[in-house]
C-alpha cells in the first residue's frame, strides 16, 4: 500500500489524489529497463550527430539532454526500434534548428571547428597527420555547405540511413531525397577534392 | 561530374561501413565518377563519425533516467499548482460576484457611510492597504518556495 503511493504529498497543499495522478503520469512513459537499453544503443551516434551538426561539443551536450527529455515526455509508441531512433532524431534536429536560428549561430560556428581545435592539443595518443588534415578539410568543406545538406550527408552516409528515414528525420518529402542528396555530394566531393589538389600543390 | 547514380553504391557503401574495400570493388570505384565521389564523402563521413564517437563524453544512462524522471515530475508539479492556483482565482472572483449582485447597492451605501463617518486620511489608507497586503505577500512567497 505504502509502495504503491510514492508520492502521496508532492503538491505542498494539494490531496494524496493528486500524488496518484501524478504517478499514473509517469508510469504512463518509458519504464527505465527500456529507457536505458534505447539510451546505450543511440547516445553515441547522437551525440556524433549533434557535435557535428552544431559545430560545439557543450551545445551537443545539452541539446542530447534536451532531445532524450523530449522524446521521454512525448511517450510515443513506437512501431520498431527504427521508427523510435528516428523519431529522437528528428526531434534532436529540430532542437538544432531552434537553436541555431534564436542565436543565428549556425553560419558562424564553423563544422566541429571547436572540437577539432579542441582534439588536437589534448589527445594523448595524437592520430597520424594525414589523418588530422583529411577531418579538417572534412570540416571546412562542412562548412560551406546548407545546414540541412549537412544533415541529410550525415544521416545517410555516416549513419547509414535509408533515404525515407533521412526524410523522416529532416521533415521532408522522401521523393526529393535522391536529387537533395547527389546534389549535396557532388558538392562536398568537389570541396574535398579542391582541399586535397590544394594540399598536393603546396 | 556525373549526378548518375551507380549501381553498386550500396556495395561501396556497406564495404565501406564494414571498413573493407574488395580489389574488384577499389577498382570499380577508381573507374566510376560516381563511386569514387561516394567514396571519398562516406569515406571522411565514416571516419569522422568514429573519431566522434570515440570521444563522446556522455552521461551514464541511470543519471539521464534520473534527471529525466525529476525534471518531469517538476513539471507535472508545477502544472497542478498553476491548475489550482486558477480555480483558487475562479473562486474568489466567483464568490466576490455573488456578493455584489446580492448585496452590491447595500454595500456601496455602507463603505460611503463607513468612510464619510471616519473621514479617512491618505496615510491612514495606506497603513491599511499594507497591513492587509502584508500577509497575502508573505503567503505568496512562501507557496514559490
Amino acid at each position: 500500500m505504502i509502495g504503491k503511493m510514492r508520492f502521496p504529498l508532492v503538491i505542498q497543499d494539494g490531496t494524496i489524489a493528486r500524488g496518484l495522478e501524478l504517478e499514473r503520469a509517469l508510469s504512463s512513459l518509458m519504464n527505465e529497463d527500456e529507457f536505458r537499453a534505447f539510451y546505450e544503443r543511440t547516445a553515441r551516434p547522437l551525440w556524433a550527430y549533434l557535435s557535428r551538426m552544431t559545430g560545439n561539443r557543450q551545445e551537443a551536450d545539452d541539446i542530447l539532454q534536451e532531445a532524450y527529455y523530449r522524446f521521454y515526455r512525448a511517450g510515443a509508441q513506437h512501431a520498431d526500434e527504427t521508427h523510435r531512433r528516428n523519431s529522437l532524431f528528428q526531434i534532436a534536429t529540430n532542437i538544432v534548428r531552434d537553436a541555431a536560428r534564436r542565436s543565428k549561430r549556425r553560419d558562424d560556428v564553423p563544422y566541429d571547428e571547436e572540437s577539432q581545435a579542441a582534439r588536437a592539443p589534448r589527445s594523448t595518443t595524437p592520430a597520424p597527420d594525414r589523418e588530422v588534415a583529411v577531418r579538417t578539410d572534412l570540416a571546412r568543406a562542412m562548412q560551406q555547405l546548407e545546414p540541412v545538406q549537412r544533415e541529410m550527408l550525415w544521416l545517410a552516409y555516416a549513419q547509414g540511413a535509408s533515404h525515407e528515414e533521412i526524410a523522416e528525420v529532416l521533415g521532408l518529402r522522401p521523393v526529393s531525397i535522391r536529387t537533395l542528396l547527389l546534389r549535396a555530394r557532388r558538392k562536398l566531393a568537389g570541396l574535398l577534392a579542391g582541399d586535397a589538389a590544394r594540399e598536393a600543390g603546396r | 561530374m556525373s549526378a548518375v547514380r551507380c549501381e553498386r553504391e550500396d556495395e561501396l557503401l556497406d564495404a565501406l561501413g564494414r571498413g573493407f574495400v574488395g580489389a574488384e570493388l577499389e577498382a570499380h570505384a577508381g573507374a566510376c565518377t560516381a563511386c569514387s565521389e561516394l567514396r571519398l564523402v562516406a569515406g571522411a563521413l565514416l571516419d569522422d563519425r568514429s573519431a566522434a564517437m570515440a570521444e563522446a563524453p556522455l552521461p551514464a544512462a541511470g543519471t539521464m533516467w534520473w534527471r529525466m524522471r525529476l525534471r518531469r515530475r517538476q513539471e507535472l508539479e508545477a502544472r497542478a499548482r498553476h491548475t489550482l492556483l486558477i480555480g483558487q482565482a475562479m473562486t474568489v472572483a466567483a464568490a466576490a460576484a455573488l456578493a455584489i449582485a446580492f448585496f452590491g447597492a447595500d454595500l456601496a451605501v455602507a463603505v460611503r457611510e463607513i468612510v464619510a463617518t471616519i473621514r479617512v486620511s491618505t496615510p491612514l489608507l495606506i497603513v491599511a492597504a499594507f497591513v492587509l497586503a502584508t500577509p497575502i505577500a508573505g503567503w505568496a512567497v512562501i507557496r514559490q518556495k
